[in-house]
C-alpha cells in the first residue's frame, strides 16, 4: 500500500504567465519507507508535498494513500483524510504561543481516536523536563521536536516534513533527523522529507530528485546510513 | 474530548484583560440595565393589567353639566348594558400655608370609592376624620409633601393621612384633552364623605360605568383579555356616546380606551420596552463587530498556526469555533451577570423611573423568562452569527494560503499608486485602506453613540424652545371658555366661537383634540384677515400631519361619527397648537350655530366678572407650559444618564478599534522605531489615520443623527402625544456634540498612544523568519 502518485500535473498562472510546477510525476512510496525529496528551489518539491498533504490541488493525475484517492475529495473529506493519515512538520514550528509544550502535543492527539502514548512519546522527544514550558521558553530545536511530537502523536501513516531542519543549526538538525529516524523505525511511519540539504538523502530509503517539476532520479538507497553518521 | 486549543482562551483573555474587562463591564451594565428595565416593564404591565380587575377599573366615564336623576340613570344603564357609579369630584387650590395658596396647583378631591376605580394604599392610611386627606403619591412627592404634613385646600387646613394611587389616574392628566399631564400642578386626593360635603367648590358630575354583559372585565385580566376588552370598548363606545347625548348636556365622554389618565402609562410601558430591545440589539451588534474585527486580526497574526492546524486535520468548524469562543464566553458571562444585576439593582432603578413619571399602583416583581431570553440567548446569538459570518469568510481560505501568510482573497488586487502624494499621506492612506473594516465599524459606532448623545442633549433645549414658542406665540394671556354667551366689562377682550373636533385616529396616530376657532374677520389677537370660507391651520398641525396649503384635512366630532372636511387656505404661525381658524360666519355656517353666538374670550387681562358656574376653563401660560415642567420632572436625570452612556460608548468604540489598528501594525511600528522614527512620528503615521476617521465620522454623523432622530420623532409624536412639539434644534447642540466627540477622542488617543510607545523594538526582530 503506502503512497502512489500517477501522472501528476500542476501549474500556476494562465496563458503566457503559466508556469508548470509539476510535470507528469509518477511516484510510489511504500509503507514505512523514509523518502527524501531533493532539488533546487522552484523544482516543485514543496508543491508535491502539499498536494500529497491535501492542502494544495493538482491539475490532473492521481494521488492515493493506502488505496484512498484524494483528487476527487471535497473539502470535508480532505480534512478527514489529513486527520486520519497525515502528520505535518514545517520549517517554522508554528506552535500555538499560549499553549505549553504538553498542550501543543495534545493538539495533535485530539485528532486521533487511537493516539500514541504521550508519556512514551515525550521521552522519545527528549522533552520530558520541558513539558510545561511555553513555546517562547524553548529553543528552536525543542520547538521543532514539539512540532514533530504534535504531528506524530496522532499516529499518522505518513509524516510530511517540509525543510524540518531549515531553521536549525547543525547539531540541532542532526538531533531532529535522529528523532525522525527513530519515529520511522519505532512506529513504521512513512516519512517524506523535503530538503535542500543533499546530505540528508543519505539517511533515506528512497531518494527522489526533482528539477523543473520533473523527477530526475527516483531510486532505492542501498547505502543508507544512520542519521547520527550524517555529515555536512 | 475537550479541544486542547481552547485551553488558550482564558490565557488570551488574561493577556488582554484590560480590553476584555472594559467590554465585559460595558456589556454587563448595559445588559443589566435593559434586563432590569424589561423585568420592571413586564412586572409593571402585569400589575397594570391586573389592576383592571383587582381595582374594578371603569370601562368609561361621562360628565353631564347637571346631575341626572335615578330614573334617567336606570334608562341609560338598560340602554347600554352598563352599571353607572357616581364619581363626583371637586377641584381645589393647594398651598403649604394658608396665605400662600397656589391657584394653579389643583387637587381633584374625591370621596372614597368602594365599588369602582378602587384606591390602592401606598403608605400611611385612608382619611378617617374630616380634616384628613390622602394624596396621590406622585403628586405628593413632586410637591415635597410627607405623610403627617399639613396641607391647605382652598385655604382650609388638612392633615395628610397617607399616600394613595388611583387606578383611573395612573397618569395625572387633568383633562383628557390635555397635550401632557403635569404631576407638579395637578393631583388627586381622597377625603371622607363629611369632608367632601364641606368643600366649597363646584361639583363636577362625573359618572363611571362598567359593562354588565357577560364578556366584561371580570374575566381574567391578562393582556389578550385587555386587548379583547379594548376591541369591545371601541365597538360599543360610539353607540354609548350617541345614547348619552339624549339624556342631557354631555360635557365629556371618555371610553376607557381613549382615557389618557388610565391608558397613557400602560401604552408607554410596552413601547419603551420595544425601544430598549432595539437599542440593546444595535449595541450588541456593534460589540459583536468589534469582537469579530479582533478575531479577524488574531487570525491574520496566527495565519501560519491556523495553516498548520488545518494541515494536521483540524476542520474549519473547529477553528471557527475556537476563535468564536472568547466573544461568546464574554457575552454569556456578561449576560448572566447583567441579568443578576438586572433583577437586583437595575429593576429598582427602572421601576423608580416609572414611579417618577407615573402614579402607579404597588407592583410585585414577576420573573420574566422572555427578558432573560432576549438579553441572554438573543444577544449571544447576535454575537455568534456576526462572528461566524466574519470568521467564515476568512477561514474558508485554503490551508496553503494560511501557511504562506497570504490571506488576500483577490490575488491580483491592484493597489492605488498614489504617486502624487507625500510619503506620510501615502502611508496614512494605506493604513486607512488596510483597516477599512474597523473604520466602518468605528463610523457606525460613532453614529449610534451620537444618536444617544443627541437624545441626551436635545431634550432639554427642545423643551426650552417649546416653552419659548408657547409663550412667544400665545394668542392672548388668557383664553376663557364659557358654557353660554355672557358679556364682560373687561377692556380689550375679543369674543370667539369655539368647538373641539377630533382627528381620525388609526394604529399609527393617537386620537387628539383639534381646536376650532371662529374669530373676527380682522382679529386683534390672531394675526390673520379671514374672508368667508377661508380656513387656516396652525403650523403645529401642518408639521405633525405634513399638510400644506391646498390640502384637505378631515376631522370628526368627538363622540359621534360625523365628519368635517377643511380645505386649507393657509398656515398660521402657531407652532405648538393643534388649531384651525376661520371667521365667525364660516364657523356658524359650518357648525350650524347663531352668527352672534360665542363661547370664549381672548384677553390680555384677567377676566373676573363672569359667573363662575359659566366658566368652563381658563387657559393661561401655566396651563400651556405644563408639558415642559412634567417632562423635565420625569426625565431630568435620564438626560444625564443617556449622555454618560453615549460618552462611554463613544470612547470604548474608538479605543478598541484604534488599539486594534495599532496591534495589527505592531511589527511595522517596531520596525519604524528600529529605523529611527520617534514615538511622535510613529503616532503621526498610525494614529492620525484613526483621528481623521473619527473627525470625519463625528462631522458626518452629527447631521445624519439629526435626520435619523427626526425620522423617528414625527411618527413617535403622532403615536404618543397630542399636539406638536417643534423639532427646532439649536445650533449649540451640534457644536456641543462635536466638541464632546473631539475631547473624548483626544482622551482616548492619549491612552492608545501609550500603547504605541510601549511597543518594543525587539518585536520586529523576534518576528523575522
Amino acid at each position: 500500500m503506502g503512497l502512489q502518485i500517477k501522472s501528476l500535473f500542476k501549474s500556476y498562472g494562465a496563458r503566457e504567465n503559466k508556469v508548470t510546477v509539476l510535470n507528469n510525476i509518477d511516484l510510489n512510496v511504500e509503507q514505512g519507507e523514509m523518502c527524501v525529496l531533493i532539488g533546487p528551489s522552484g523544482s516543485g518539491k514543496s508543491t508535491l508535498l502539499n498536494i500529497i498533504g491535501g492542502i494544495d490541488v493538482a491539475d490532473s493525475g492521481e494521488v492515493s494513500i493506502n488505496g484512498q484517492k484524494i483528487e476527487n475529495m471535497n473539502e470535508k473529506s480532505l480534512t478527514t483524510y489529513r486527520r486520519k493519515h497525515l502528520g505535518y512538520v514545517f520549517q517554522m514550528y508554528n506552535l500555538i504561543p499560549n499553549l505549553n509544550l504538553k498542550e501543543n502535543i495534545e493538539v495533535g492527539s485530539y485528532l486521533s481516536k487511537d493516539p500514541l502514548e504521550y508519556e512514551e512519546l515525550v521521552e522519545l522527544l527528549g522533552l520530558k523536563e520541558h513539558q510545561y514550558k511555553m513555546p517562547n521558553q524553548l529553543s528552536g530545536g525543542q520547538q521543532q521536536r514539539t512540532a514533530i511530537g504534535r504531528a506524530i502523536i496522532k499516529n499518522p501513516s505518513i509524516l510530511l516534513c517540509d525543510e524540518p531542519t531549515g531553521a536549525l543549526d547543525y547539531k540541532t538538525s542532526k538531533a531532529i533527523l535522529n528523532l525522525l529516524e527513530e519515529v520511522n523505525i519505532k512506529y513504521n511511519t512513512t516519512i517524506i522529507i523535503v530538503t535542500h540539504n543533499e546530505a540528508i538523502k543519505n539517511m533515506a530509503d528512497r531518494i527522489v530528485t526533482l528539477k523543473d517539476g520533473k523527477i530526475l532520479k527516483n531510486y532505492k538507497n542501498n547505502k543508507k546510513i544512520s542519521a547520527r553518521d550524517l555529515e555536512w | 474530548m475537550f479541544n486542547p486549543i481552547n485551553k488558550r482562551v482564558f490565557r488570551k483573555i488574561k493577556h488582554n484583560i484590560g480590553k476584555y474587562i472594559a467590554l465585559f463591564l460595558f456589556m454587563t451594565l448595559f445588559i443589566g440595565f435593559i434586563s432590569g428595565f424589561l423585568v420592571a416593564d413586564k412586572s409593571m404591565i402585569h400589575t397594570y393589567m391586573e389592576s383592571f380587575h383587582k381595582y374594578n377599573v371603569e370601562n368609561g366615564n361621562f360628565t353631564y353639566s347637571q346631575k341626572i336623576n335615578s330614573k334617567e340613570k336606570n334608562i341609560i344603564e338598560k340602554e347600554n348594558n352598563i352599571k353607572i357609579y357616581n364619581l363626583f369630584y371637586k377641584d381645589v387650590c393647594v398651598g403649604k400655608k394658608q396665605n400662600r395658596i397656589n391657584k394653579s396647583n389643583i387637587l381633584r378631591i374625591y370621596k372614597d370609592r368602594k365599588k369602582v376605580n378602587k384606591i390602592c394604599m401606598m403608605s400611611g392610611e385612608m382619611p378617617k376624620n374630616k380634616n384628613e386627606v390622602a394624596l396621590d403619591r406622585m403628586y405628593a412627592t413632586n410637591n415635597k409633601f410627607k405623610v403627617g404634613d399639613k396641607i391647605f385646600l382652598n385655604k382650609k387646613e388638612y392633615k395628610i393621612s397617607g399616600f394613595v394611587a388611583f387606578p383611573d389616574y395612573s397618569t395625572l392628566f387633568k383633562e383628557n384633552s390635555d397635550m401632557m399631564f403635569d404631576a407638579n400642578l395637578f393631583g388627586v386626593g381622597i377625603v371622607n364623605s363629611e369632608a367632601y360635603e364641606e368643600i366649597n367648590s363646584n361639583e363636577i358630575y362625573k359618572y363611571s360605568y362598567i359593562y354588565t354583559y357577560k364578556n366584561k372585565t371580570k374575566t381574567k385580566n391578562n393582556l389578550s383579555n385587555a386587548i379583547e376588552n379594548e376591541v369591545i370598548e371601541k365597538k360599543t363606545s360610539d353607540k354609548i356616546g350617541e345614547n348619552l347625548v339624549k339624556h342631557g348636556n354631555v360635557q365629556e365622554y371618555i371610553p376607557r380606551y381613549l382615557n389618557k389618565a388610565i391608558k397613557f402609562a400602560g401604552d408607554d410601558m410596552g413601547k419603551d420596552g420595544v425601544m430598549m430591545e432595539v437599542i440593546l440589539y444595535m449595541i450588541i451588534a456593534i460589540i459583536a463587530f468589534i469582537f469579530a474585527v479582533t478575531a479577524d486580526n488574531t487570525v491574520v497574526s496566527e495565519a501560519k498556526v491556523i495553516g498548520t492546524l488545518r494541515a494536521l486535520g483540524y476542520s474549519k468548524k473547529e477553528i471557527i469555533s475556537h476563535y468564536m469562543l472568547t466573544p461568546v464566553i464574554i457575552t454569556i458571562i456578561s449576560a448572566i451577570v447583567g441579568n443578576m444585576f438586572g433583577y437586583t439593582v437595575f429593576e429598582k432603578v427602572a421601576a423608580s423611573m416609572y414611579y417618577g413619571s407615573y402614579s402607579l399602583l404597588k407592583y410585585t416583581t414577576t420573573l420574566n423568562a422572555v427578558a432573560f431570553i432576549k438579553t441572554t440567548i438573543i444577544t449571544t446569538m447576535i454575537v455568534i452569527i456576526i462572528n461566524y459570518f466574519m470568521l467564515n469568510r476568512k477561514i474558508y481560505l485554503a490551508p496553503i494560503k494560511f501557511l504562506r501568510g497570504d490571506l488576500s482573497k483577490h490575488k491580483n488586487k491592484k493597489h492605488a499608486k498614489l504617486k502624487h502624494f507625500s510619503f506620510i499621506t501615502r502611508f496614512r492612506i494605506r493604513i486607512l485602506s488596510q483597516n477599512a473594516k474597523s473604520y466602518i465599524i468605528m463610523f457606525v459606532g460613532i453614529c449610534l453613540a451620537n444618536v444617544f448623545l443627541f437624545f441626551g442633549f436635545v431634550l432639554s433645549p427642545l423643551l426650552e424652545n417649546y416653552q419659548t414658542s408657547i409663550l412667544d406665540n400665545m394668542i392672548s394671556k388668557y383664553q376663557v371658555y364659557i358654557n353660554m354667551p355672557e358679556e364682560t366689562k373687561t377692556p380689550g377682550v375679543e369674543k370667539f366661537m369655539f368647538t373641539t373636533l377630533s382627528n381620525i385616529p388609526n394604529d399609527r396616530i393617537i386620537q387628539e383634540d383639534i381646536s376650532i376657532y371662529g374669530i373676527n374677520k380682522k382679529s386683534d389677537y390672531v394675526n390673520l384677515t379671514l374672508d368667508d370660507d377661508e380656513i387656516y391651520i396652525s403650523d403645529g398641525i401642518a408639521k405633525k400631519y405634513q399638510l400644506k396649503k391646498g390640502d384637505t384635512i378631515q376631522l370628526k366630532e368627538k363622540y359621534t361619527k360625523k365628519k368635517y372636511s377643511f380645505k386649507i387656505d393657509g398656515i398660521y404661525n402657531y407652532p405648538v397648537s393643534q388649531s384651525i381658524f376661520m371667521n365667525k360666519a364660516t364657523f356658524a355656517n359650518k357648525f350650524k350655530v347663531d352668527k352672534t353666538s360665542f363661547n370664549g374670550y381672548f384677553s390680555n387681562k384677567k377676566i373676573t366678572d363672569l359667573n363662575k358656574q359659566n366658566v368652563i376653563t381658563v387657559i393661561d401660560k401655566n396651563d400651556l407650559t405644563k408639558v415642559t415642567r412634567q417632562l423635565k420632572t420625569s426625565m431630568g436625570d435620564l438626560f444625564y444618564l443617556v449622555d454618560a452612556f453615549a460618552v462611554v460608548m463613544f470612547a470604548l468604540v474608538i479605543y478598541l478599534l484604534a488599539k486594534l489598528s495599532v496591534e495589527r501594525n505592531s511589527n511595522i511600528i517596531s520596525m519604524l522605531k528600529i529605523l529611527g522614527y520617534s514615538n511622535s512620528e510613529t503616532k503621526k503615521l498610525f494614529l492620525i489615520a484613526s483621528r481623521i476617521v473619527v473627525f470625519i465620522s463625528v462631522f458626518v454623523s452629527v447631521p445624519l443623527t439629526y435626520y435619523i432622530v427626526f425620522a423617528i420623532y414625527r411618527p413617535m409624536i403622532k403615536k404618543m402625544m397630542s399636539g406638536w412639539m417643534p423639532f427646532d434644534v439649536p445650533i449649540i447642540v451640534f457644536v456641543e456634540m462635536i466638541v464632546l466627540g473631539i475631547i473624548t477622542y483626544f482622551l482616548t488617543e492619549a491612552v492608545v498612544y501609550k500603547k504605541v510607545r510601549e511597543i518594543p523594538m525587539e518585536l520586529a526582530l523576534k518576528n523575522i523568519e
